[in-house]
């Protein structure tokens, strides 16, 4: 029996990986993320489900809720689109050319990463005020920026574009020069190579900054605050909202209101994702 | 399309890439462009695609001066190193391409592009395949899909930047053969670099041999290889041995030997090099005029036979004879034998190359030859 046992035994035992270390990477993985994701998180819906769902609902259906985080996505979704685009042509000229004060340009851009947000929502709140630099020039043409939705957008824009620039440029820099040349000498002009072949081949990537831009200005507190205004109702975003309920000791309200951007934001995000997988397939 | 290439100079900063290059390519001609990396092949294909602008010099495609037109309006097949394939789009939607970024009214309508692409996928034989990526396309595949969208736009000229480069020996061979056959039945000029000369020599009808932004010799195949105009062109065209030597009178002498081994009135006058390929040598009786080597190693690969043979200066030499039934012969290593370049070709030496060569010893037999004369003590060694 025993000498039947042994080799039976032996193949019982999982065969070895390749690539080794999957059990402690995935252990350390799963460790790292829950105390610092899950568990926070799932403190907030813990929280938030104290109201009950009657409460949850009233909470979340209330004017000032609902235009606050509408007000919070549609200002992150148009800021990330401008990002998309112009971040796009940004990281371009950046890996396509040479010129004087490149590298100066190159770290003026990762700026918004390191500068406190709450300085530059300040700086510009100075410069777009009716009295401000570029504010002054704007205002004869009727166009207020700052204590309006439009100052917000500008804010959240100004934050998000390192995150396209800083994704678009290695695939932009992969994507050989072979591929612009083959379609020039297959008589296409410019604009049929951007948008036939350099675009589908760094879409994917586009698609991943303008995520990740968009996530940070769903969650940005720090420069839309100054340049905003606050107006509830009108340019209050949602996470001041939650603050002033913290300020107002209302935890659960606040946590309500954490807990719908949350699940709204993992949707978004899972549907870029998707879409993002879809692109590469095709890329 | 001929085309006519007139003093082309190309700078890239301070390099000097290509060095007035004339050259004339006759319709329908499969010409290779070869050389040494840096020596300007790739280069040169580019400027007459267009890719790379000139500053000074011509390109003409018939009558036509290509230099004033774009990439776009040259009309050339370009075929890429790395392919250069649109990862994005089917092979049948790489092939379009170039119909499809058309003018309108010079576009073709859907039924013809598929139609072409269909000729086309039928011609590189990748029938079948038309829906698939490149990502999901071996390399020879890939290379193939290359060749069909360059020949779909009907190019003037077909020009392959190493097209085989990337790819294994053996799909080497085949697409090689196949190129051939290609270009027989569709009769496109078409240039192709290679840094290779025994893809250049099988697959061209004339090589164009360069070094350092020069052209150093233009022939057919049997030209450059048979009467290289130059050392480069005879050291880049296989592995040759280099033997010191002198030209008095119209004779070629080996050093350290007295009975010249050719005469002729072309040969340059003084101390010349030498050059032979390995399977250019014959071992000879001991009254010929030759060179007497010292077997060092033999070794025998099917029906050739390698020797490794010390000379008198110190140097070894190669060489590479048949090994025939009816000659069978073993050379034991120590023995010296007397060989002789059968066909070989000399230069005027330049450079100090060979001047660590031995002085020329007095030589009691050759009263004030001058030639130097260790071959005695060489043999007298080798006896022992």
């Amino acid at each position: 029996m025993s000498s039947i046992a042994a080799p039976a035994d032996a193949a019982r035992r999982a065969p070895k990986r390749a690539i080794p270390g999957f059990g402690p990477t995935l252990g350390f993985t799963v460790f790292y993320l829950s105390v610092l994701v899950l568990i926070p998180l799932a403190g907030v819906f813990f929280r938030a489900s104290g109201l009950g769902l009657e409460g949850l609902w009233n909470v979340l259906t209330g004017p000032r809720v609902l235009n606050a985080l509408s007000l919070s996505f549609g200002a992150a979704f148009i800021a990330a689109l401008i990002n998309a685009v112009f971040g796009g042509v940004v990281a371009w000229v950046f890996v396509r050319y040479e010129f004087p004060g490149k590298r100066l340009l190159d770290a003026v851009i990762d700026l918004p990463f390191a500068l406190p947000t709450a300085v530059a929502g300040i700086a510009l709140t100075a410069l777009y005020a009716p009295n401000g630099w570029i504010g002054e020039l704007l205002t004869p043409l009727g166009i207020k920026v700052a204590y309006t939705r439009l100052g917000i957008i500008v804010a959240l824009t100004f934050i998000g574009l390192p995150f396209v620039v800083r994704t678009v440029e290695p695939v932009l820099r992969e994507v050989e020069r072979d591929l612009e040349e083959a379609a020039a000498t297959l008589g296409a002009m410019r604009w049929h190579t951007i948008t036939r072949v350099i675009l589908p081949a760094v879409l994917p990537a586009l698609v991943t900054g303008f995520a990740l831009s968009f996530a940070r200005g769903v969650g940005e507190y720090g420069s839309v605050i100054f340049i905003a205004g606050n107006f509830p109702n009108v340019t209050e975003i949602a996470p001041l909202l939650i603050t002033i309920k913290l300020d107002e000791y209302d935890y659960r309200g606040a946590t309500a209101i954490a807990a719908a951007m949350l699940v709204i934001s993992f949707v978004l995000l899972l549907v870029i994702n998707l879409l993002q997988a879809w692109a590469r397939r095709r890329a | 399309m001929n085309i006519t290439i007139r003093d082309v100079h190309k700078h890239y900063g301070g390099f000097h890439a290509l060095r007035g290059i004339d050259l004339d390519i006759a319709s329908g001609e499969l010409l290779a462009l070869l050389g040494p990396s840096g020596s300007g092949k790739t280069t040169l294909l580019r400027a007459i695609a267009g890719l790379e602008p000139l500053a000074q010099g011509r390109i003409l495609f018939g009558d036509t001066d290509a230099t004033a037109l774009s990439v776009q309006q040259r009309k050339v097949g370009f075929v890429f190193q790395q392919y250069a394939l649109f990862k994005h789009m089917t092979v049948a939607d790489n092939i379009a391409f170039g119909l499809k970024v058309r003018a309108r009214k010079l576009r073709p309508n859907d039924a013809a592009i598929k139609q072409r692409v269909d000729e086309l996928l039928e011609l590189v034989q990748l029938d079948g395949l038309d829906r698939r990526y490149p990502a999901q396309l071996s390399g020879g595949q890939k290379q193939r899909v290359a060749l069909a969208r360059a020949l779909a736009i009907e190019p003037r000229v077909l020009l392959l930047d190493e097209p085989f480069g990337a790819l294994d020996a053996k799909v080497r061979k085949d697409l090689r053969r196949w190129l051939r056959k290609l270009h027989r039945e569709t009769g496109y000029t078409t240039i192709f670099v290679t840094h290779d000369q025994e893809e250049a020599l099988e697959l061209a009808d004339r090589v164009v041999v360069m070094n350092k932004g020069q052209i150093e010799q233009v022939g057919t195949t049997d030209e450059v290889y048979d009467f290289p105009k130059t050392p480069f062109v005879f050291d880049f065209l296989g592995t040759p041995n280099v033997l010191p030597g002198i030209v008095r009178d119209g004779r070629v002498y080996l050093d350290g030997s007295t009975q010249p081994i050719d005469s002729g009135a072309h040969y340059p006058s003084g101390l010349v090099d030498i050059y032979a390929r390995p399977n250019d040598f014959r071992v000879v009786d001991a009254n010929v005029p030759g060179l007497d080597a010292q077997v060092l190693e033999t070794q025998r690969t099917g029906q050739r036979i390698r020797l490794t043979l010390s000379i008198n200066s110190g140097e070894t030499l190669e060489i590479d004879l048949p090994h025939l039934d009816a000659e069978l012969k073993v050379w034991q290593t120590g023995e010296t034998i007397r060989v002789r370049p059968a066909n070989f070709s000399v230069f005027a030496r330049t450079g100090a190359k060979h001047s660590s060569a031995p002085d020329p010893l007095p030589d009691e037999s050759i009263p004030g030859s001058g030639i130097s004369h260790t071959v005695a003590e060489h043999r007298a060694r080798g006896r022992n």
